[in-house]
């Protein structure tokens, strides 16, 4: 039987008998198109295809889902969500399907989170038709004894930080074993870390491990700032946070002023100064007034990205590999 | 790939790569894709284009989009001239290659619109 495509979730979820159903999710249609052609010859494959994560639940709340392949960005999600969700048996298909994750980039971080959740394949982009026909073949033939769906729940709920799939690499850059104890995190920064506007340069050090801290709570303040105007219509504490990020630029200058009394020879207190001060002069206040000029805000944000950038750049921040902390 | 002028070198399409790609996958299908690829880099580069390059998740996905599809395709100018932005972005350059890839993708889509272009090669 030949496969099916159907990108929106049907009313009549069945498939035939002794079909196997391959789901494949990817916000990016000629990838779907691709996947689906090339599986199409493969005897008694059904496809169908999404690039929805919505839809995607949809169809393995309905569907014995057998075999899933996913991309691993989705629009407004993380492909492996949607693999934990599997594999901690929240749909109809069984928990222990398949997985094949289909990435164009795949970071340490990610591979690790596909080690925990035991995904079957890490497929690179581009594949040949060839090459993923073979590979899903495989998959289907493999008969992998997978751990309980409350194994998976487990390390959920005991690694807040494998948890956070979504892009969060900017802060967090290796992620502890997927079995490490760790509390769950219910920060707020959770959400911000999933909009990052500035990406804290984990590789780089002032050398100074307070003012390294200091400068990311301020990049952290700045991706606050940006994600909630950016993302909410009414945002009351606006001046409250700008004046939390001068107060924390106030606060990185007292700390210098005190680490260069004690390490007057080191370089970079003039130039850190002089950045502090340049992105002082950015006007962030008008970001609290009501102005519906979305290009206006987006090029006040432009500045400030750069010039905060600019603080955050070398010589004033260095390799890390090269420069131990004093 | 370091600057503009390596892209400027590069094939605009590397047709093996493509063929490759969809190595055995019947010549209807070969078309149905290049015509979606168009379809939708189009709305990939405009996306791109319409940003203040300000590197957001959203920019960051449709870059990352359409060099995916690019590599795909074989549409190696526009896979180079994305990783070229996704590192200029990244380091916060002003400079994000706007022009150079809205030039590309019309160099790009004029050839691509010729399908005897591509399949004469086959």
């Amino acid at each position: 039987m030949e496969g099916k495509q159907v990108d929106v979730v049907p009313q009549e979820q069945g498939k035939s008998h002794g079909d196997k159903l391959v789901l494949i999710v990817d916000d990016v249609n000629l990838m779907c198109h691709f996947l689906y052609e090339t599986l199409k010859p493969i005897p008694n494959i059904e496809t169908r295809t999404t690039g929805d994560f919505s839809a995607a639940e949809s169809i393995l709340v309905n569907s014995q889902v057998d075999l899933a392949i996913i991309d691993i960005h989705l629009k407004n999600a993380s492909g492996l969500t949607l693999a934990k969700k599997i594999r901690e048996g929240r749909y109809l298909c069984r928990h222990d399907i398949p997985i094949l994750i289909f990435s164009g980039n795949t970071y340490k971080k990610e591979i690790q989170m596909c080690l925990a959740y035991d995904i079957s394949d890490i497929l690179a982009k581009p594949l040949n038709a060839g090459t993923v026909r073979a590979r899903v073949r495989k998959a289907l033939k493999r008969n992998v004894q997978l751990k309980s769906p409350d194994y998976y729940k487990a390390i959920v709920s005991t690694s807040g930080e494998a948890y956070k799939t979504e892009f969060a690499g900017a802060f967090v850059k290796n992620l502890p074993p997927p079995t490490a104890k760790k509390r769950i995190s219910t920060n707020p920064t959770d959400e911000v870390k999933k909009h990052s506007f500035i990406k804290w340069p984990e590789d780089l050090s002032s050398g100074y491990h307070q003012i390294d801290r200091r400068l990311k709570h301020v990049t952290y303040l700045l991706n606050m700032l940006h994600h909630r105007k950016r993302t909410t219509e009414k945002y009351p504490n606006i001046v409250e946070d700008i004046k939390n990020i001068r107060l924390a630029i106030d606060d990185i200058l007292y700390v210098a002023k005190g680490l260069k009394q004690s390490n007057a020879a080191d370089s970079i207190w003039r130039l850190l100064f002089q950045r502090l001060s340049d992105f002082s002069k950015i006007k962030l206040e008008t970001f609290a007034t009501k102005t519906s000029n979305t290009h206006y805000v987006n090029k006040q944000f432009k500045e400030v990205r750069s010039k905060w950038l600019i603080v955050l750049s070398k010589p004033v921040m260095k390799e890390v590999q090269s420069e131990k902390h004093r | 790939m370091k600057s503009i002028d390596d892209v400027r070198g590069l094939e605009i399409i590397d047709i093996n790569t493509f063929f490759y790609n969809y190595e055995g996958l019947p010549p209807e299908v070969q078309r149905a894709a290049l015509s979606s690829f168009l379809h939708e880099g189009d709305e990939f580069v405009k996306e791109i284009l319409d940003s203040v390059n300000i590197f957001d998740n959203e920019l960051e996905r449709a870059t990352h989009s359409l060099k995916t599809m690019s590599k795909l395709i074989g549409a190696i100018r526009i896979v180079s001239i994305c990783e070229l932005l996704e590192q200029k972005l990244r380091a916060g350059d002003d400079d994000v290659l706007n022009q150079a890839l809205a030039y590309e993708w019309e160099v790009l889509k004029k050839l691509l619109e010729n399908e005897n272009f591509i399949f004469k090669h086959k």
